[in-house]
């Protein structure tokens, strides 16, 4: 990656790359739910209590560390899109893709997307939610596959976030398939997102200059 | 467009500067920055940093602001209108000299 190309991406994509702080919701969101699932018990009540304080404490903790160590970016409103699934509902990203790849890409995601909306209603009207959180975690992947084919991420970013999103999507269909447990799902997305979420964080190291008063042009 | 002695078009010196063309690059892709952020992109020393984005607010390519955050100031750099419309003409300008220099096909 050339110099240009660096200072235009870290300009675009820093704050993506602040990976450690998404870790304690992510956390909060997949491992926590094994104080979650004992709501009858006092101890498990207090344990979500005291865990939820932590991990909103470690967010905030982190997001200050990015503030004092790498500063602040205000990204431009095409780049903050992008980050969230909301660029495959919008009219405008047929306009965006690049290749008929993309296109397809698009097209299968809206299809999901409408599959998971049915699917959530139909295990609603039915009052169970188990099958919803594969789906959920899908999006989190059409997120990640958006990372993967924008030309303008490192090679590297663009393979770990590849490996991911198949890694995630392949334990999702065997625990669908296999009738397994949630337990291995959740393990195995978690330690995914994690890992992806720590290998950001070395990207942004590797990108940016370390601060020192003497360094010049 | 104005030329230089050697026949190529003039080269916005300004904007040419290694420093300042760093900097407006990473203000051009993004909405605003602050000083922490452009020091760690870049790589330049707080007063290196400071002189150039004094220089670029001078000639009306960036907005500063500066405010108080936590009692501490907290400088903010955005590329103006103008400083978008010059760096287009550099790459521009750039380009077309790239195409001149360009050995002929035999």
């Amino acid at each position: 990656m050339d110099n240009l190309s660096r200072l235009t991406f870290l300009g675009r994509h820093s704050n993506d790359l602040q990976g450690l702080r998404w870790v304690p919701l992510l956390t909060w969101l997949l491992w926590d739910e094994t104080f979650l699932a004992l709501p009858e018990q006092l101890s498990g009540k207090l344990a979500a209590l005291a865990s939820s304080i932590v991990l909103v404490g470690a967010y905030f903790g982190l997001a200050r560390y990015y503030d004092r160590h790498f500063g602040h970016l205000k990204q431009g409103p095409e780049v903050a899109r992008d980050r969230t699934a909301s660029w495959l509902l919008l009219v405008s990203a047929f306009q965006d893709v690049a290749d008929r790849t993309q296109i397809w890409l698009v097209l299968l995601a809206r299809l999901v997307l409408l599959i998971m909306i049915l699917e959530w209603l139909y295990t609603l009207w039915i009052s169970s939610s188990h099958t919803f959180r594969y789906y959920f975690v899908y999006l989190i992947v059409f997120v990640m596959i958006r990372r993967v084919l924008d030309k303008t991420n490192p090679v590297l970013r663009r393979t770990y976030y590849g490996l991911a999103s198949a890694i995630i999507v392949a334990i999702g269909s065997l625990t669908l398939a296999q009738h397994w447990g949630m337990k291995a799902f959740n393990i195995t997305t978690y330690a995914t997102l994690l890992a992806v979420c720590i290998a950001d964080h070395f990207v942004l190291l590797s990108l940016t200059a370390t601060l020192t008063e003497e360094a010049d042009a | 467009m104005p030329e230089n002695a050697g026949g190529f078009p003039e080269v916005d010196r300004l904007i040419h500067e290694p420093a300042r063309l760093a900097l407006l690059t990473v203000l051009s892709a993004c909405e605003s920055a602050d000083f922490t952020f452009l020091q760690r992109v870049t790589g330049l020393s707080k007063g290196n940093l400071s002189v150039q984005l004094t220089k670029l607010e001078q000639a009306g390519l960036v907005y500063i602001e500066k405010t108080i955050y936590q009692k501490k100031t907290l400088t903010t750099a955005e590329l103006s209108r103008q400083g978008r419309d010059q760096l287009s003409e550099y790459w521009r300008v750039m380009r077309r000299i790239q195409e001149q220099s360009a050995p002929r096909p035999e």
